[in-house]
């Protein structure tokens, strides 16, 4: 008997004895095992082995006590969907995760990160995607100012920490690589390559380290012609999640045709619904829609805060400053912020599939770049909203803008702290950085240094975590410096396909791959 | 779970009193510390509130739930850098109780009627000499009493290979326990 049939009997046998065997396979073997003295006495072994250790757990487990967890669970549960600000606060919680989980590269973080922090710091000199809000005439609250209750040495003390803090934030992202991001992470030319190999994927992924041509091509490669994505749309066994999948390839009105498809066959998808939401957004005159798209959002996620910032967006696009501000102190009470960045990348891997990339192929383009449109997605969010905010500053109207400010630092911790990719995990320090380098222009304005002091600790806080991505990213690029081969690969496109790519080391481990033997 | 899912406000409060016990153990396996499981098995808990819509109704709650137990653990154990699994030896004569005291085995529980006391001792000292995961199977079936098919999906492997995998666990035990039982 050769191993694998030794293996399957064995298995058979646990099985007989597990009672987990159709009647027929089980008189069979018992048949096998009756005729054979030596199976007789290796089941009769198994038989005992099994009655000991069941005995054995029995014991156990009548020794250990009970617990009710019932309080303290529900109440850790309301505490979450009330996120505070207090970055010390934040600290003594139990980390969500490991922030050294991280994929795309040192070099490309820094880039990403880079750009992410260039395009906040250009905030003032760039044009606006969207229009800004109608300037409402209305008083200044100089009631609402906090009153300065430090001396000068303190206001001086705390304006010097945050400064220090401040430049190690900068310094954090400037020194953890040199490469220069893609200005423009959205694909514009045809791909060089129309059929990549998994080598070309991985080449492109190793390149993508330091250099803006290799994610320029992961990207492309990730996206779909226009042509081929109405072509799928068009397809009578096009999947829900192959249409989505298109529809990602594509912008504005042809999206949104689509998507309505889907919605209009699954209402309960969300990431379809805030796809399409998405889609309106693209086009000004879509405005109507997006708004009434919006309770649609909160309906299917209730627990995704993110529709909530979107509406608040909108409505300081239409003027409506009250409808913002509600929309925002809700946002502020959910547990969560998702871009639906896992299921994105799903979609497009099944929409390339369908589009005849070969399976492997199109989920590992999908994986290495999953995360990079929520990331351009979530921070074109809150650069929008704080200019709205920096709109209100400049007005004297500070308490609005300081809602606005504040709701925005909310938004980036909350997208950090249930993100399953590393991109949105680095958007949400990026929207973080921008809103607490727009809310010290605030406190420095109404003279605040309790609000100072409280941005030196966060700040910290931010510096922290940026150290320890760049962390992760060296370790994973590690990854495809590797001499893996296609097995290999896949099983990182399968585990950042189904959990994200924040855990993947964990999962890899539990595969039994030595991480710290490719190192 | 379905109830969960639907945005019902009392059953999370159902389901943690329907599996916390069963998870509180669980995790007890890993840290081997009382107040750390606890703390785990909450944290378990709010992972699943957290992750509810994300939960697929085509699966069986109780793997997926002690999925999420599991790696909890497993990130806390490296975080701590401290030795997974540790003997079962000990599991198997001790427990805990709520303040963390070790709680010794009674010697002549009525749990213990199926097995003597000496044959007890000689099957722990040959689970002890178990390598990790071969004890982290152990556990989940017998200590846990989980199916092949339940194991399977935790610890990422199929229903086949775990079958296998006990029988040679069970097997490497039996030899241990031939060469005590020899040496006595």
């Amino acid at each position: 008997m050769n191993t694998g049939d030794l293996d399957k009997l064995h298995e058979e046998l646990v099985a007989l004895l597990e009672g987990q065997l159709d009647p027929e396979e089980a008189d069979r073997l018992q048949a096998r095992i009756n005729a054979s003295e030596e199976y007789r006495r290796e089941y009769a072994w198994l038989q005992s082995a099994y009655a000991d250790l069941d005995a054995m757990g029995a014991a156990f487990a009548s020794r250990v006590p009970e617990v009710d967890l019932t309080d303290a669970v529900l109440r850790a549960v309301t505490h979450t969907k009330r996120p505070t600000l207090a970055a010390s606060t934040r600290a003594q919680a139990p980390p969500r995760r490991n922030p050294a989980r991280m994929w795309m590269g040192l070099a490309a973080a820094a880039a990403v990160a880079l750009m992410g922090y260039a395009v906040f710091r250009g905030i003032r000199d760039t044009d606006r995607t969207v229009t800004p809000p109608t300037p409402v005439a209305r008083d200044p609250h100089p009631s609402a100012r906090p009153e300065n209750s430090g001396s000068d040495a303190d206001r001086l003390r705390v304006a010097t920490q945050r400064r220090e803090f401040m430049k190690e934030w900068e310094h954090a992202k400037e020194t953890s690589g040199t490469a220069v991001a893609p200005p423009e992470m959205t694909p514009t030319q045809p791909p060089e390559l129309a059929n990549p190999t998994l080598d070309d994927i991985v080449a492109a992924r190793r390149e993508g380290m330091g250099t803006e041509p290799g994610m320029n091509r992961l990207m492309q490669w990730a996206s779909l012609k226009r042509e081929k994505a109405l072509e799928l749309a068009q397809s009578p066994d096009a999947s829900p999640q192959v249409l989505v999948g298109a529809a990602e390839s594509l912008t504005g009105g042809e999206a949104a045709q689509i998507l309505l498809a889907v919605v209009g066959q699954a209402p309960g998808n969300a990431q379809a619904q805030f796809e399409l939401a998405k889609s309106y957004s693209e086009t000004p005159e879509a405005e109507p829609e997006e708004l009434a798209q919006i309770p649609t959002l909160h309906n299917v996620d209730p627990e995704n805060a993110l529709s909530y910032y979107m509406e608040a967006r909108l409505r300081l696009q239409q003027g409506d400053v009250e409808g913002a501000l509600e929309a925002l102190r809700i946002a502020r009470t959910l547990p969560e912020a998702s871009a639906y960045a896992l299921e994105s990348a799903f979609s497009k891997a099944e929409a390339l599939i369908a589009s005849g990339m070969p399976k492997d192929e199109a989920r590992l383009v999908s994986a290495l770049t999953a995360g990079i449109d929520q990331y351009n997605f979530l921070c074109d969010l809150g650069k929008n909203l704080i200019e709205y905010g920096q709109d209100f500053m400049a007005e004297q109207d500070y308490e609005t803008a300081r809602e606005i400010f504040e709701a925005v630092q909310t938004l980036g911790q909350q997208v950090e702290e249930t993100s399953q990719f590393s991109q949105e995990q680095l958007a949400g320090l990026d929207v973080q950085a921008a809103a607490i380098d727009v809310l010290e222009e605030l406190y420095t304005a109404i003279e605040s240094p309790e609000g100072i002091a409280q941005l030196t600790t966060q700040t910290q806080d931010i510096v922290a975590n940026i150290e320890k991505l760049g962390a992760f990213f060296t370790t994973l690029d590690q990854l495809f410096t590797s001499e893996g081969g296609s097995d290999f690969f896949n099983t990182i496109s399968e585990l950042i396909l189904r959990n994200g790519d924040l855990t993947i080391f964990d999962y890899l481990a539990e595969l039994g791959i030595d991480v710290s033997a490719l190192q | 779970m379905a109830l969960l899912c639907q945005g019902a406000a009392d059953a999370l409060g159902d389901l943690v009193k329907r599996y916390q016990n069963d998870i509180f153990r669980f995790c007890l396996h890993y840290v081997r510390d009382v107040e750390r499981a606890k703390e785990m098995a909450q944290e378990t808990f709010i992972r699943v509130y957290v992750a509810r819509a994300r939960f697929d109704a085509q699966r069986k709650f109780r793997p997926w739930v002690l999925c999420i137990a599991r790696n909890l653990c497993l990130n806390e154990l490296k975080r701590k850098k401290a030795v997974p699994m540790e003997s079962l030896e000990e599991y198997a004569s001790t427990a805990r109780g709520e303040s963390g005291e070790v709680l010794q085995s009674p010697a002549d529980g009525a749990d213990q009627s199926l097995m003597s006391a000496e044959r007890q001792e000689m099957l722990a000292r040959a689970l002890a000499s178990l390598d990790e995961e071969s004890r982290e199977i152990v556990t989940l079936r017998f200590f846990e009493r989980m199916p092949a098919r339940d194991i399977a999906e935790i610890v990422g492997s199929t229903e086949g290979a775990v079958r296998t995998r006990l029988h040679r666990i069970l097997k490497s035990l039996r030899d241990v326990y031939i060469s005590e039982k020899d040496n006595l």
